[in-house]
């Protein structure tokens, strides 16, 4: 009952971009991508959407290939936050937030929709900025209404049993920091309170080590290393896939993984 | 006046968001405008009499009207107002699918080759048909000009649209440009057989280029007809066009079977399209300015512009008809000329909105 690829290779021209990838994103656990620019990260998260598919390998979704799901009932398991969307023309913030609720729009009452577009907003802190244009806005804001869209995608109906999947492209680019942590406590609360399969692909190691359960590692399109993030987010290794030094604070207690780094 | 009730308008909508109460009030305006339309011309018929008149059908009322008058506002003004309500609305929706589809609010049917498919199909029956194809004008007659019209603008389309196919699914970009080139080269080809047109070949081509609505009556039907059944299906796609807006890739996340929307709005816009100029020739400006009108007094859902469109095209090919049919008594303006002579200024007003806008 997973979204996982197995043995994924994608070239495009004959360059490859991922090799030999198998991973699987599991329900309730936030998976964090970490890896360089250019590691095949944007790549891997394109191929577990559904929007590139693999030059060798599959993608399966509860072990039915990618493929063979009728894009409507994939867009009622899996939503996808972009990296940047461009939209010329003058919509609401509540409106793009509101086209979430497109899969469901015969299967969920227009209060339910209202309610749960609500909650979205109120989650992604976008409220106040309900009735304004959305190609005003600043581009922080475009990406929380961006995540409010996901979010309201990724909570279905009430009545629903199967396992979602919210996948996440640098949600934290372009936002200030408290932002940064709202948003991926938004999709850790996911996992943890609706047994939500998230992924995000990031760059912040802390954040990452905060408030991720899982971490994979890529680095030149390979699979380096996944796990729980505490086994997978070695200095050594990071040093190596980063090419800089970094190093780990020693733990006390309770307290999160903690990283500095230097050239 | 008008602008005062536009900033009502306007405070409305931010209000309650969804704009659909103005669909009603769009409907009733293009009632009237209907009414008052058919009464202008050569022969004046108060629109209180025409309207009486209709419903005298129905037995509510006893028509007043001469026999001379009925003649004129059945056999004459009806079929030409059904016509121009048919081609607004087809152009109207046209223009605004495309500007979805391309995700560009300067987007229209033309662009992928709807216009100069049909252009270049008229002008080789009009130049070549007494050469080349005899036995296509003696086997359509006086359908000549709307078929080669129309089975233009889909080839030129279908050949836009499968120049744009990369392993199995079309890029809305590459569509632009395999149009900007298709164009250019169609353009090419007309500006040749132009070249060796005779002056009365150069004039009907120049009067079909125009267009006009006096061809209206029996020989429109079929293409009344394609319009209505492609408008339709264009207006069907209004929700999950919305969801392109966001782009391509977000609407297919989205559960939007997206080739399947770019092949229906792609094909239903050149039949919509390409019935109105076998109908009519080419009446410019319509695709482009009723989806802005209907944005500018609506916002930008779909939902609401899709229809708004229609109408609203429907509207303003009614009172550019009338302005077309009375201004030079008792000859004919072509309506493409009014069209584009108030389209032109109106864009320039939209624009420097638009640009008082961004600097606020």
């Amino acid at each position: 009952m997973t979204l996982s690829v197995n043995d994924v290779s994608v070239v495009i021209g004959s360059t490859p971009l991922l090799q030999n990838v198998t991973l699987g994103l599991v329900p309730g656990q936030f998976l964090g991508i970490l890896g360089p620019n250019g590691a095949g990260k944007s790549t891997l998260l394109k191929v577990l959407s559904g929007e590139l598919s693999p030059s060798h390998g599959t993608v399966t979704l509860d072990s039915t290939p990618l493929k063979a799901w009728r894009d409507e009932t994939l867009a009622r398991r899996r939503a996808v936050m972009p990296q940047a969307s461009q939209l010329a023309f003058p919509f609401s913030a509540r409106a793009v937030v509101a086209m979430g609720r497109w899969p469901y729009e015969r299967m969920s009452s227009p209060f339910q929709n209202h309610r749960i577009v609500e909650r979205a907003m109120a989650i992604a802190d976008i409220r106040h900025l309900g009735k304004r244009s959305y190609p005003v806005l600043s581009g922080g804001e475009k990406q929380r209404v961006q995540l409010a869209r996901a979010l309201a995608q990724s909570f279905g109906t009430e009545d629903e049993t199967d396992s979602k999947y919210l996948l996440l492209d640098e949600p934290t680019a372009g936002l200030d920091i408290a932002h940064q942590h709202a948003v991926l406590k938004a999709a850790k609360d996911q996992s943890k309170n609706y047994g939500t399969a998230s992924m995000a692909v990031l760059h912040d190691l802390n954040q990452a080590a905060l408030y991720c359960d899982q971490v994979a590692l890529i680095s030149n399109g390979k699979l380096i290393a996944s796990g729980a993030t505490a086994d997978v987010m070695e200095p050594a290794l990071l040093s190596k896939v980063f090419g800089c030094t970094i190093t780990r604070q020693a733990q006390q207690g309770d307290s999160p993984l903690s990283f500095t780094s230097s050239l | 006046m008008a602008y005062l009730s536009l900033a009502k308008i306007r405070r409305r909508k931010k209000r309650d968001g969804a704009s659909y109460w103005l669909l009603p009030l769009l409907l009733a305006g293009l009632f009237i405008a209907v009414l008052l339309s058919l009464g202008i011309g050569g022969v004046s018929i108060p629109p209180l009499a025409s309207a009486g008149h209709f419903f005298s059908y129905l037995g509510f009322t006893v028509s007043d009207l001469q026999p001379q008058e009925i003649l004129i506002l059945e056999a004459v003004r009806l079929p030409r107002t059904a016509l121009g309500l048919a081609i607004g609305m087809a152009l109207g929706l046209s223009g605004a699918v495309m500007q979805s589809l391309f995700r560009n609010p300067l987007a229209d049917p033309g662009l992928i080759g709807v216009s100069s498919g049909a252009a270049l199909a008229v002008v080789c029956v009009i130049v070549l048909g007494d050469t080349l194809f005899a036995s296509f004008l003696e086997a359509t007659s006086s359908y000549s000009l709307p078929l080669a019209a129309f089975a233009g603008s889909l080839a030129t389309t279908a050949l836009v649209y499968n120049l744009a196919r990369r392993e199995g699914a079309t890029d809305v970009a590459v569509m632009l440009l395999m149009g900007i080139a298709v164009n250019a080269i169609v353009g090419s080809f007309i500006g040749l057989l132009t070249y060796i047109a005779d002056d009365s070949e150069l004039r009907s081509l120049t009067f079909w280029s125009m267009g006009s609505l006096s061809g209206a009556g029996e020989a429109t039907w079929p293409s009344i007809g394609i319009m209505v059944l492609a408008s339709l299906l264009l207006l069907r796609l209004s929700g999950p066009l919305n969801l392109f807006l966001l782009g391509e890739t977000e609407a297919k996340h989205l559960g939007v079977a997206t080739e399947g929307i770019k092949r229906q709005a792609a094909l239903a816009a050149a039949c919509a399209t390409g019935a109105a100029v076998a109908a009519a020739g080419m009446i410019g400006f319509i695709g482009l300015i009723a989806p802005h009108l209907a944005r500018l007094i609506g916002g930008a859902d779909n939902r609401f512009v899709l229809p708004a469109a229609a109408l609203l095209g429907a509207l303003l090919i009614i009172i550019a008809d009338t302005i077309a049919r009375i201004i030079v008594l008792p000859a004919e303006l072509p309506i493409g000329l009014v069209t584009s002579f108030i389209g032109g200024p109106f864009f320039f007003a939209l624009l420097f909105r638009e640009f008082r806008k961004r600097r606020a």
